[in-house]
This record gives C-alpha cells, structure tokens and sequence, in this order.
C-alpha cells in the first residue's frame, strides 16, 4: 500500500475462509492477482498494526466481492 | 484468509422485526414435504439464519431473509451476577468469545453461524452436520438422555416428534460457550429446547428455548430461519488453521491499558 509520502508499506488482509469466500463469488488464484489495484474497505486491528479486517474489495473496473463479514461485537441483536 | 467470526460477526439470527405471534400468521397453504413413513423429511442442506447478517454491500437484492412477523427478541433475562459477567464481556469488547478460539458455538447459537447445515433424517435418530466449527450432533429419537453425560460444548440431544414438530432436548452443557453473544454467560444447568417446523415447503423455523435456573430469571426464546438451498454443500470450514486471533488477543490482553484492571 502507497502511504501519502509516497513510500510503500506492506499490509495484510483478512477475510472469509475459503468456504465463504467461493459463495461471494471468489475464484482462487482469479479473482486477486498479483499486480491488480484494489480497494479493500475493512478496519484495522485495535493493537495498531497493518492487519486489516476486511469486508468488501473492488476491483479496478468496479465490480465488488464481499470480503469478510460485518463489523460488530459478535452481539447480534439479541442482546445488545 | 481465516476469520473465525470473533469479534465480529458471531451471527446471531434472532430478528428484530416485530409481528404478531407466530399463530396469527402462520401460512397453511403449502405442503411439508414428507418421508416415507410420514414425518416431515427436514434432509437436505439449509442456509442458517446467520447468513443474513452478512448484509449486503452492492445494494442488489437481500441473499437471504428471515422469516416474516417472528417475535422480536428479548434481552437475556439475566440474574445480577449473570448481567454483571455480561457486562464485564461487553467492556472487553468480546475478545473473550470462545468461538475466537475456535470452540464450537453451542447450542442453540451455532445456528445462527452463516454457515449452512445439513439435516440427515432417519427414522431412529436425526443428525445435524454444521459446516461452522466441525460441529455435528448426532440425536437419537426417543431416548432418554444417558445417565453419563459430560459437560460438552454442544451437549446431549434427543429428539421426538410433536405432530409435525421436530423438539429436540438439550442438556449436558459446560460453561465455556455463549448463549448469543458477547458476555451471555449460562451455568451447566442449561437446557435448550429446540422446535423445528415447516412455514412453508422451503423454509423450517427453529424456536429454542433456553431454560438455566443457575442464570436467567425465566426461560427466553430466540428464533432461526433456515432456508432450503438446493445446490449447495457442506464444505470444509477450518477455523484454527492460521488463527491470529489467538496471538492477536493475548497481545492486546498483556499491552493495553483498557484491559490491565480486568
């Protein structure tokens, strides 16, 4: 990932197992390339580092694969 | 690419839509399907109620829906202590939840995992294949629980008919899972009663009543929606493989401040 200064910074990605991520549509080894651009919608691990949760990606010509599931706190509705 | 569903979506799939009560609304103009010797034939894979949270994000059409007019949930009706553990499980943001340690969810919340599950009926026992967490129950029909129950994460079933209601009867709990959600801390005196029933051809809807004189001050009800889905299949879910959140949790646990009086 390119920081605003320019220089690159490597981060990680975290989303569906496999299992989730064929029914949303993922292909392995087709869907995400090396070289591809890529915006990933996610939140950022809470001890700071470059991990992300990752919920939704788009692609370079605007189609999008869920990536992860939902925030929240594992609540459900039931109890919050 | 692991995400055990910790923090984040332990899908509870209790709904808030208000309605009136499931018998003032109940559909009769379909047929259940039926097996060989009459009883409602559930066999087939079916998608949790859980896969609703998952949402939408395209804006195209819902992939899953809850079962119209359920009654809306109510909170846990906790005893002081039970509400105060709860509490303490909510400040920590649930990084307690045991399903973040990959254990299996419970019962009745590994429901409500956006998993799907397969029902395999036979006519002496009924057996529930979760692709969340490896889990499955293989549930005996008319038997008694057996004296020698262990404390289990999903505990001990068995089953009977009620008309064209399948009750399952749940006992045998330890206390290391949750009931539905963060914090919902339950004693070993849990019992759940499971109802599963046809609202229409394709869709059942599970009624579990969760009953724990140790926790809850009377019994409480959640609802799931399962809908039949023809085309898919168990797949494997491994949730351990490459679980950072293992490491990820005692990291914050050692280092934040926010936890450090816990």
């Amino acid at each position: 990932m390119k920081k605003p200064d320019g220089t690159l910074e490597k981060w990680k990605f975290e989303g569906f197992p496999p299992n989730m991520l064929l029914r949303n549509g993922w292909k392995k080894d087709a869907t995400l390339q090396a070289g591809m651009k890529v915006t990933i919608f996610g939140w950022q691990a809470r001890d700071g580092s470059n991990l992300v949760h990752s919920r939704q990606i788009t692609f370079e010509d605007g189609h999008t694969v869920v990536y992860g599931p939902p925030a929240g706190n594992g609540g459900g509705r039931a109890t919050q | 690419m692991k995400q055990p569903f910790a923090l984040v979506a332990a899908g509870i799939a209790a709904l808030s839509l208000a309605g009136p009560p499931l018998a003032a609304q109940q559909k009769t103009d379909f047929k259940i399907p039926r097996t060989a010797d009459g009883k409602p034939d559930f066999n087939g894979v079916w998608t949790s109620g859980g896969a609703e949270r998952l949402g939408d994000l395209g804006g195209g059409p819902p992939r899953f829906t809850s079962a119209p007019d359920l009654p809306r949930p109510e909170p846990l009706p906790y005893q002081p202590w039970a509400e105060a553990e709860r509490q303490k499980y909510l400040d920590r943001r649930g990084i307690d939840d045991p399903i973040g340690r990959c254990m299996m969810p419970g019962v009745p919340r590994t429901t409500g995992m956006p998993m799907p599950i397969q029902f395999v009926q036979a006519p002496r026992q009924f057996i529930i294949l979760y692709e969340a967490y490896h889990a499955y129950r293989v549930i005996p029909f008319d038997a008694a629980h057996p004296p020698d129950v262990e404390p289990s994460f999903m505990g001990d079933s068995v089953a009977h008919w009620d008309g064209d209601t399948l009750v399952v009867d749940v006992v045998g709990f330890n206390t290391q899972t949750w009931i539905s959600g963060v914090g919902s801390v339950h004693t070993d005196r849990l019992h759940v009663v499971e109802r599963y029933r046809f609202v229409d051809s394709q869709t059942v809807v599970m009624e579990a009543t969760v009953e724990d004189p140790g926790a809850l001050t009377r019994p409480w009800k959640q609802y799931f929606t399962l809908r039949l889905a023809p085309g898919e299949r168990i797949r494997e879910y491994e949730c351990l493989e490459n679980n950072e959140d293992l490491l990820r949790f005692e990291t914050i646990l050692k280092t934040d401040p926010r936890y450090q009086q816990k």
